[in-house]
This record gives C-alpha cells, structure tokens and sequence, in this order.
C-alpha cells in the first residue's frame, strides 16, 4: 500500500533524509512525504517519527494503488 | 526539597561502579535524576498552580509535543516539592521486568521502599502480579504523599505496563501521586480517571507560550523585544517551546535579532529543522562535531564524548552550550543529554554529512562503555556498529554468558544476537550460538557450537580463560540435558580450576555463572542418583547470596531438592521446599510457570499421596505450561512420567499410567531411580506433622511417606504363582480390583514401604515385568508378602521415621 504524509513547513534535504524510504515534494508551506508502506506498524513508526523531529502532521491518507 | 537521587558517581574508565543495577550492570544515574534547569528557564506560575493538582489526584499527564517543554515544567515543580519525588526517565522499549525493576530502584533510592521489601523482578518480559501487589501495598503504608514522575512516558511501548501502572494506582491507596510526562497518550484507561476526577491533565496547548511569555522567555536570552513582535513569533511557532528557544539562540548572534525574527516569521521552512540549522552552522567545527558524534547517544559524559571526537575538549563544549542552554541538557553528575528533539534532527544531519561515521561512532562508544564497565550499553552499540565478533566477545569476556539463561537481560540479549551474522565465527560467537541452541534444548546444535569454539578458543578467543570457563558452563547445561554425570562434574572440575585463575570482579558482577553451573551438576547428580552430592550442589546455590540474577537458578535448585526429598520419603520436606522455589519464583515477580516444572510435579505427587487428586491434576496441567518448551531434561521428563503415572493409577486409569512411563527423551545413562525404583534407602520417612494425619481412603495405614519412584522390570528369581489383586489402597479406590499379571516385586508391605512399579513399557506376554501394584483393600493387612529377592526397592515394614 501506498501512503503520502503532508506535514506542516517546508523540510529542508537534509530532515527528508529522516524518510529514506518515502519520496517527498516541497510545496508552498507544506512538505508531502509520499511511498510504499510496508504494513500498519510501519505507519506508526512514520507518525513517530514526525513526531520526534518536530513534524506536525496536516493530513495523512492512503493512496490508490 | 528533593532529599537526593540516587547519588551514583559514573564511574570513567576502569573505574568501580558503586551501585549495580538487577542487569549487573552499573545504574546510570542520569535515568534517575530530576533534570536541572539550565539559567534560561522561565518558571510559568499558571502551569505550576496547576500542577500542584497533581498532589490531589493519583494519575497526572503530562502531554505534548516533543520540545513542548515538559519535562523542565514537571522537574522544576517536582525540585520545589517538599516531598519524596521519585524520578524515572525511561528508555526505548523497556520490557516490563526491567520497567520495574528501573522503577522500584528509583523507589529505593529515595528511601520510599526498602530493598528487599518488595522484591526486585528477575525476568525482563513479565512481571507476577503479587509483586505488583507488594508494592502498592508498601506505598500504601508509606507515611505521606509520593510522587512517582515517569519522563518520556512514550517510550514505553509495552501495552502490558499501562496496565500494571493501573493496577498499582488502584492499590496503593492516596499515597502514590504518578505525573506521566508523555508525547502520546498512554496505555491506560484514562477516560475512567477522567470520569471518576482523578486525573490532572496539561496538554500541549496549555503548555504553549503565551506571547507574554515569549518576551520574558526571550529576556532571559538577552533579548528585548516587544509584545508584538512576540505575538508574531508565537504564531510562528504556535508557541512551541523548543521553536521558541531556537528562535532566541539564532537571533542572539544575529546583528539585528528582530530583522532576524521578522525573516523567520515570514518563512515556510519546518520550524525545528530551519532554526537548528541555522544555529548549528553559527557553532564552531569543534562543537558542531561534537554535537554531531554524540547524537548517536541518549546520555554521554564528557570523557565519553571525547572518545568520539578523539581530542578533549567536551567538558568546556559541553558546559558552554549548557549555560546558554543550547542543544545540551545537564543530568548532574557531569553527565548530559542532548535535547530529544534536537537529537533526533542532528542524526538526520549526521547521516547525510558524514554517511557511514555513525556505525565508526556506535564502535567507539562501545568500546569506551566495555572499558567502563557498562556492558548492557557496550552491547547495543556493538550490535549497532554490527561489530558482532566485538559485542559477543564483550559478553563473553564478561563472564556474563549466563545472561542470556537468567535474570533480566535474558530476552534483550536474545533479541540483540539474533541479528548476529552467521559470517561471525569467533569462538565468543560459536559460544553464545552454542549457549541459544541449549537455552532452546536443541542439544545436538548446541553441541557442535561448543565443538567449534572449543577448537579455536585457545588460538583466538581474546580471553582465553573467560572463553573456557563459559565453555565449562555450557558443557554442563549439555550434560544436564542429556543425563551425563561424567560430563557435568568434568565441567565443574574445569571451572573451579578456571575461577581459581579468574578470582576477580567480574564473578562478583555475575553470580548467576556459577549458581547456572552448580545447578546443573546438581540436576545432573540428580539424575544419576548421586544424592548427597546433589544436594551439595543444589544446596550451595540455595545458599548463595539472593538476587535478580539468580533467582532463577534458585528456584530449579530448590524444585530439584524437593524431588529428592521426595524419592528419598521425606514428603512433607518435599513439598516445603516445593512451595519454597515457588515463594522465590513469586518474590522476584516470575510468574508461576518460570524455571523449573520439578517444584510442581514434585507438589502433584505429593497431592496423589493425600488423594488430592484434583489438585494433584491442576498442578500437572500446570506444570505443562512451564519453560521454553521443547523436550524436557531427563529429570523433568522423569518426574513428569512418575507424576503421571502415580495420578492415573490414583484415577484408576491403568492404560493411561503405563502410557505415561514410555520415556519421551534420552538419556546417556540410566538413572537408578528413573529406571530401578529409588536408591537405596532405608524407609520412606515422614515428619510429625504428617503423621499426625489421619489415614485417609480405605487403607488402614497411615498414608504418609509413600515414595514411590519406577521399578525396572525384574525378573523375579521365583516369581509368585498366582496372579496379585492390585492395590487401590494408595488411591481412593476408584477402580475395582483386577486381577494383574504376576508382579516383579511382590506387593509391598501395607506400611511405610516404598511402592515400586514398572517403568518401561513390557511386552504383553512379559508378565515379569508387571506393575508391583500395592496389594488390594483387604490385603492392606496381609504382611505375609514380602519383597522378592533382589528387589531392592520394595523395603521391609518399618516403623516410619520422623523427619
């Protein structure tokens, strides 16, 4: 399955590389971190992640395949 | 005032740690002490009134965003409490046993409980209830309010441990004030402490700064702004703390600080990334660096965090950046944290500046924590490093290979080498396989490591006597599992001769090595019917010093003397010390069904005497649920078989008591009691308690001290001529008499007597080698049967012995 993460601000390259798995695209005021999720435990392990850099998370949805 | 932490010196390189942990390892203070306040703190009445609530309710949570400034907000009101405040900053994933164990250690240092009051769990993944129970009992004796603070809460991920907070909340009574400072919502069913008003909750939007806040936040960075300009950044950060605090560091080295902020209020960029950015590129290289290298660690000392860097420059770094409290957090004790936040972003940056340093940095750490004695850490950077040869040598030259059978480190050791490569072939590594395969059973495996390390041990292991005195430990488990006296005492021989050469500290730090060994040459001399030098054995480790570590051993050294109380007719001893291995599972919060089965199987049997036989039928149900699993030892299996054996004929159940002798296992010697009934020994003996009994069932003999062990079938030199009633009268008579084939051993004496009956499964047509039933209701009396010549477990009537 494929997610996409929309945290709040712009990330710099280097925070991205936080998510080597996901790909992202920086967009005005916000940040999409978008790729394959291996299954539930890896999405809390993201939302964790997020969390411990600082990341607020905007919106969180689960893409068509 | 907060009367003093666990005042734990750390100790450097090479020197002697004050205080052990229930790991053997020494305490790191730092996840014991309130975290001081750097100069810049601004102390924020509103959230300290309403956190004084806490001393109101039992639970209080803490909860916000990562750099909302918790932690600092609870340990600054806590500092200011004239009350016991016992402080615990947990780790990743803390399994339940070591949770608690961390917890009742902080309780201790405070002087709220007494060390060996409650008892200290022993088994890092689960925790018995009744040690909960003692503990929320003594907290509810404790005179006056305790408050139990539990920082970076989130980091508990087992669910199980919300739920046994829960249950101490519940039991300890008014006493136990518990502040959770968390970034998630924990385990816990916080809706009924919402519900009933026992809850004190701050959450992130009230511990955001208010622009009010924000200009006296940033008066104490030196810089003056007004209120509106504060409103601004406030809405930036949303009033973030940590955004906050960085926002002041960069504009204090900016000409104008608030053309500076005005530039940030207008960005886009992720608020903590940009400011540590811009900050971290305002510190010199030397800091950077250092900055960058330490990241790799939750907490460090200075001379650690020159082992990273390799000059010696932390301790002014360090102390520099505290005052302006930029990055570092003091623990007291010269030792610090990097800011949560900041650390996890600084990784990010170490990976993309310098990829492949960090694996470099997990080795330096490692070594320098091995050299310091912090093995448990030493290990994980280690294994982090993926240095295995180094990490399984750090194990092994320890002389900590026992961890991985006993106390709380057993499962994170399992964990830690499972991911071990299978290219590491160092002896330590063979060693550690060889020690996983025999914790499983799985003897063959276990072996051929052991082989492989033995060969190359002498040549290559880095301690060539700690590498030999682990191989001792594990030839003896091997000998255990396979019933091999020989190989057990030549094992025990070596390792006396090794621990004569070794004679130092390290056997201290790991009492758990030799209480392994001696509990596997007693099991072993068990087995082969030694019991004087069983008992020696056995009882050496029951005497040894308690503890965590070995409070497994203890418990199977105990289980293991119940049984050969039993075999030798003591019953009432037997069960005793049943009952003790149980009490000890149970003072270290093992649960029930942890070590060995022997303490219950021993407990049926004896349940079986008394015609318990619902009982004795519980306690073998419940003793199937013991251990790892897998084939039992040769003692285990045995006193299973007889176990059973003795309940189904209790039942009436023949078929299924001959079932239950087919030997399920193999040994590489016979046993005399196993195979040949007990040894021998004069008369089956009882204390005065039991005789006081009066005899149950329908026989009219006292029924006390009826060992009964397997009789291997004999050919009697004259067989009787006519088939034997069986008795019923050692059973409840549940089952009419038959007539049986003709018995080995002549029906015993009715009185104290040993009853001995086959083991191994017979040919039908053998009728020699039937069961030496006891004689049937009636024959109770007959004294004319004697025991058959060459019979020596059948013994004349004697006079029960009062033991």
């Amino acid at each position: 399955m494929r997610y996409e993460i929309r945290v709040d601000g712009q990330m710099s390259e280097t925070l991205a590389k936080s998510f080597p798995e996901l790909s992202h695209v920086v967009m005005a005021g916000q940040t999409i971190l978008f790729g394959p999720v291996v299954d539930e435990a890896h999405i809390y392990g993201l939302v964790a992640r997020c969390q411990s850099l600082g990341l607020r998370i905007v919106e969180m949805r689960r893409r068509p395949e | 005032m907060v009367s003093g932490v666990v005042t734990v010196e750390p100790s450097g390189p090479g020197g002697a740690a004050t205080e052990l942990d229930p790991l053997g390892a020494p305490y790191l203070p730092g996840r014991f002490t309130v975290p001081a306040r750097p100069p810049t703190f601004l102390r924020r009445k509103r959230l300290h009134d309403h956190l004084d609530e806490a001393l109101t309710t039992p639970l209080t949570m803490v909860n916000g965003a990562a750099g909302a400034g918790k932690t600092l907000l609870v340990a600054d009101w806590a500092d200011g409490l004239d009350l016991p405040v016992c402080w615990l900053t947990a780790d990743a994933d803390l399994a339940p046993g070591l949770f608690w164990a961390h917890l009742m250690q902080s309780l201790h240092g405070q002087g709220v409980l007494t060390p060996g009051e409650v008892g200290s769990p022993a088994d890092a993944d689960q925790v018995d209830s009744k040690l909960l129970a003692r503990l929320a009992v003594g907290l509810a004796g404790h005179q006056g309010p305790v408050v139990v603070v539990l920082d970076e809460f989130h980091r508990v991920t087992d669910p199980g441990i919300g739920e046994q907070l829960d249950f101490v909340l519940q039991h300890a009574g008014p006493a136990l004030h518990l502040v959770l400072v968390t970034r998630t919502e924990p385990l816990l069913p916080l809706h009924r402490y919402r519900a009933a008003g026992t809850l004190t909750e701050i959450r992130n939007a009230e511990l955001a700064f208010t622009p009010e806040e924000t200009v006296g936040l940033l008066r104490l960075h030196g810089l003056e702004l007004p209120l509106a300009a504060c409103r601004c950044l406030v809405e930036r950060t949303e009033g973030w703390a940590a955004g906050l605090r960085l926002c002041a560091l960069a504009a204090q080295d900016a000409d104008d600080a608030e053309a500076y902020l005005k530039e940030f209020e207008a960005g886009q960029s992720t608020v903590a990334d940009y400011l540590l950015g811009e900050v971290l590129t305002l510190q010199s290289p030397e800091t950077q660096d250092l900055l960058l290298r330490v990241s790799i660690l939750d907490r460090f000392t200075p001379a650690l965090a020159d082992a990273l860097t390799g000059r010696d420059d932390a301790e002014r770094i360090l102390e520099g950046l505290r005052r302006r409290n930029a990055f570092v957090e003091s623990l007291g004790h010269s030792r610090y944290r990097l800011h949560p936040l900041l650390r996890e972003i600084l990784r990010s940056h170490l990976e993309v500046t310098r990829p492949g340093l960090r694996r470099r940095l997990h080795r330096l750490a490692a070594q320098w924590l091995h050299y310091s004695g912090h093995l448990p850490e030493a290990l994980a950077h280690a294994a982090a490093a993926g240095d295995w040869e180094f990490t399984a040598a750090a194990l092994v030259d320890d002389l900590a290979i026992g961890q991985l059978f006993t106390g709380l480190r057993a499962g994170d050791l399992a964990g830690l080498f499972s991911g071990m490569t299978p290219r590491t072939t160092t002896p330590a590594a063979e060693l550690i396989r060889a020690a996983r395969a025999l914790d499983h059973r799985d003897v063959t495996r276990g072996l051929a490591h052991l082989h492989r390390a033995e060969q190359t041990l002498a040549t290559e292991a880095t301690d060539p006597t700690a590498a030999q005195l682990s191989c001792a430990l594990l030839e003896a488990h091997a000998a255990r599992l396979t019933g091999a006296p020989g190989r057990a005492e030549k094992a025990a021989r070596s390792a006396q001769g090794l621990t004569e050469e070794v004679r130092d500290e390290r056997l201290e730090r790991h009492p758990e090595l030799n209480a392994l060994l001696l509990t596997h040459l007693g099991a072993t001399h068990l087995w082969a019917g030694r019991f004087d030098e069983a008992r020696d054995a056995l009882g050496a480790v029951v005497a040894s010093p308690v503890g965590a570590a070995t409070a497994l051993p203890r418990q199977e050294c105990l289980s293991h003397l119940a049984l050969i109380d039993y075999l030798e007719g003591w019953l009432d001893r037997a069960e005793r010390k049943a009952l003790a291995a149980l009490a000890e599972a149970g003072r270290y919060g093992l649960p029930p069904t942890s070590g060995s089965s022997v303490g219950h199987l021993v407990r049926a049997v004896v349940a079986v005497e008394r015609d318990e036989l619902d009982l004795a039928e519980r306690l073998l149900g419940e003793a199937a649920g013991f251990g790892p699993g897998g084939a039992d030892d040769p003692v285990t299996a045995a006193g299973r078989a007889l176990a059973t054996a003795r309940l189904r004929l209790a039942q009436g159940d023949l078929p299924a008591a001959l079932a239950a002798t087919e030997p399920t296992f193999t040994a590489e010697t016979v046993s005399p009691w196993e195979r040949a009934g007990p040894p021998p020994s004069p008369v089956p003996r009882t204390s005065p308690e039991a005789t006081r009994r009066p005899p149950r069932g329908r026989c009219s003999t006292p029924r006390t001290a009826r060992p009964r062990a397997r009789c291997r079938p004999r050919v009697p030199s004259s067989p009787p001529a006519t088939p034997r009633p069986r008795s019923n009268c050692s059973t409840p008579s549940r089952r009419k008499p038959t007539p049986g084939p003709p018995s080995p051993c002549p029906p015993c004496s009715p009185a104290p007597r040993r009853t001995a009956w086959r083991a191994t499964p017979r040919p039908p047509a053998a009728s020699s080698a039937a069961p030496c039933w006891r004689p049937a209701g009636n024959a109770c009396a007959d004294r004319s049967w004697r025991p058959a010549p060459g019979c020596t477990a059948c013994s004349p009537t004697t006079p029960p012995r009062r033991g």
